[in-house]
């Protein structure tokens, strides 16, 4: 996910904003810019933001509260996901499902294992009090496992525009108040995760069955593991070109991974609802350098 | 009869007040309306002009890339984004430091996007259909982007925009509510943190020097 943000971002910007070309000067604004600090002095005007129409946006970047207790042995675990794990076995086996594969087919196959977790995409937006969401979900599992052949097609999406929401039990504890806890990385299976996301998975594990296991209890040892490495590797084809930018983009990669996951979560407990008062104001003030005494 | 006109300028009063309220909403509504449009017809151009480029089959990888870049200089404020990035360490540097941060951090983005660019294939339907007003009268729009190289389910995007004087520039990217500012931010200040400001240019600077190397032709 967070190969993908940052890329994303990049995307964003490379059509619309990569450039390097000269400027006013460091940290000048321009004449009667709002960006100097004397501008940017906080003056809401709550009742003109109230009076403007809503429009679908998406909610805005809420402050992140990070917190990394656990950095060497994060650190440790990640250098082996992503340097030595994918650097030397997930990644060059992904190169060469990508060789041999249309990128179309590697997403029916991802839209396919994703329809497995329909149970999970059903039953938690129950519990989170949303049933016309667990509604969405189920009709989208009826259709596309029938029309649209075990979910390797979404006519749900394409003809009557039920959208995909994926659901967890580490969004619903979010939806019940939990807070993310110390940020967690391990060992290939979770990649990145937090306390509370970790202790989710056992649910997870049981209701997402495309992701989970639990089907694993009764087949052979090595139809699980060959499934869930299939569904790795595909899924990792699928992020190459996120995963390479993001790689490229990052002047800290453990950072800029952990910052992405960490708003991603985020954002999906809030399922795009958008806050009343969206406070993120303060991320786009500029620091005049002047802070109180402790 | 004193009542009754108690009565009656206790209406009037009510009245005028409600009237008032109502032209304030209203003056409010057409304020922030224009800025959202203006901020919009800014990156509408933006949008066109990439467009422009991107559909354009004749241009060469360096040539499309430059193009690009030309156009982004109008388009995002670097210095802003630079101080939003160092937040509190901004402090802590040099007026030399600040120039040098801001000259890698300038280069830093465009090389990163230039290499993404490169997976665009001009096929794309990139719209702007959503736009805010913030509470510190920076407005934020919403791009969505389909078909081409994007995901079945498209791609999202807010771009938080200021003015500066007459002119809205960028000063964030953020996509799926990911911000880029937010993300850069967090990568400084665990560096400024561990290993101080010098190795924060530093790294930038090899950075850089890496992916031009990966990215020069042949």
């Amino acid at each position: 996910m967070s190969g993908r943000a940052l890329s994303l971002a990049l995307v964003a910007c490379l059509g619309f904003g990569a450039g390097c070309a000269t400027s006013p000067g460091p940290f000048t604004p321009p004449p009667e810019s709002q960006s100097g600090s004397t501008a940017l002095a906080p003056t809401p005007e709550p009742d003109q933001r109230a009076s403007y129409p809503k429009q679908p946006m998406l909610p805005g970047p809420q402050p992140v509260q990070v917190s990394d207790p656990f950095q060497g042995f994060n650190r440790a675990i990640f250098y082996f996901n992503n340097d030595l794990f994918d650097g030397y076995l997930l990644g060059p086996v992904a190169h060469a499902w990508m060789f041999i594969s249309p990128e179309t087919v590697r997403r029916h196959i991802e839209q396919a294992f994703d329809n497995l977790n329909s149970p999970g995409y059903v039953i938690e937006p129950l519990l989170q009090g949303d049933p016309k969401q667990s509604g969405v979900a189920l009709s989208r599992f009826l259709i596309n496992s029938t029309v649209g052949v075990a979910g390797i097609f979404d006519p749900a999406h394409h003809f009557l525009g039920l959208a995909r929401r994926p659901e967890d039990f580490g969004q619903t504890l979010g939806v019940w108040g939990l807070g993310p806890g110390p940020y967690l990385v391990i060992p290939i299976i979770l990649p990145r995760t937090c306390l509370r996301d970790a202790l989710a998975y056992p649910v997870d594990w049981v209701l997402n069955v495309g992701d989970g296991g639990i089907w694993t209890i009764w087949a052979p040892w090595f139809a699980g593991i060959a499934v869930s490495s299939a569904r790795y590797t595909n899924r990792r084809a699928l992020i190459d070109a996120d995963l390479n930018t993001g790689r490229a983009a990052a002047v800290d990669f453990y950072v800029a991974s952990r910052d992405a996951y960490l708003q991603g979560r985020a954002r999906d407990i809030r399922n795009g609802a958008e806050a009343e008062e969206t406070p993120n104001d303060e991320l786009y003030e500029i620091d005049d350098g002047n802070h109180p005494a402790p | 009869m004193s009542s009754t006109r108690s009565t009656t300028a206790t209406t009037l009063r009510r009245s005028l007040r409600l009237a008032c309220a109502a032209a304030f909403l209203l003056a409010s509504y057409a304020r922030a309306d224009g800025e959202v449009a203006a901020a919009k017809a800014t990156m509408q151009h933006t949008v066109d002009d990439t467009l422009a480029v991107l559909n354009d089959k004749s241009l060469a990888p360096d040539t499309r890339r430059a193009k690009l870049e030309s156009i982004a200089v109008d388009r995002f404020d670097f210095p802003t984004m630079a101080q939003l990035v160092l937040g509190k360490n901004r402090a802590s540097l040099t007026p030399e430091q600040q120039q040098q941060f801001l000259a890698e951090f300038k280069q830093h983005l465009s090389l990163t996007y230039g290499r993404t660019f490169d997976r665009y294939t001009g096929a794309e339907k990139i719209v702007l259909d959503g736009g805010r007003l913030e509470g510190n009268k920076d407005v934020t729009l919403r791009m969505t982007i389909t078909g081409g190289s994007a995901p079945p389910d498209g791609v999202r995007i807010d771009y938080r925009m200021r003015a500066n004087a007459d002119k809205w520039l960028v000063i964030d990217v953020i996509p799926e509510s990911v911000s880029l500012v937010q993300s850069f931010r967090s990568q400084v200040q665990e560096i400024v943190t561990q290993k101080g400001v010098a190795n924060l240019i530093q790294t930038l600077h090899d950075k850089n020097a890496s992916q031009a190397q990966a990215q020069a032709p042949g």
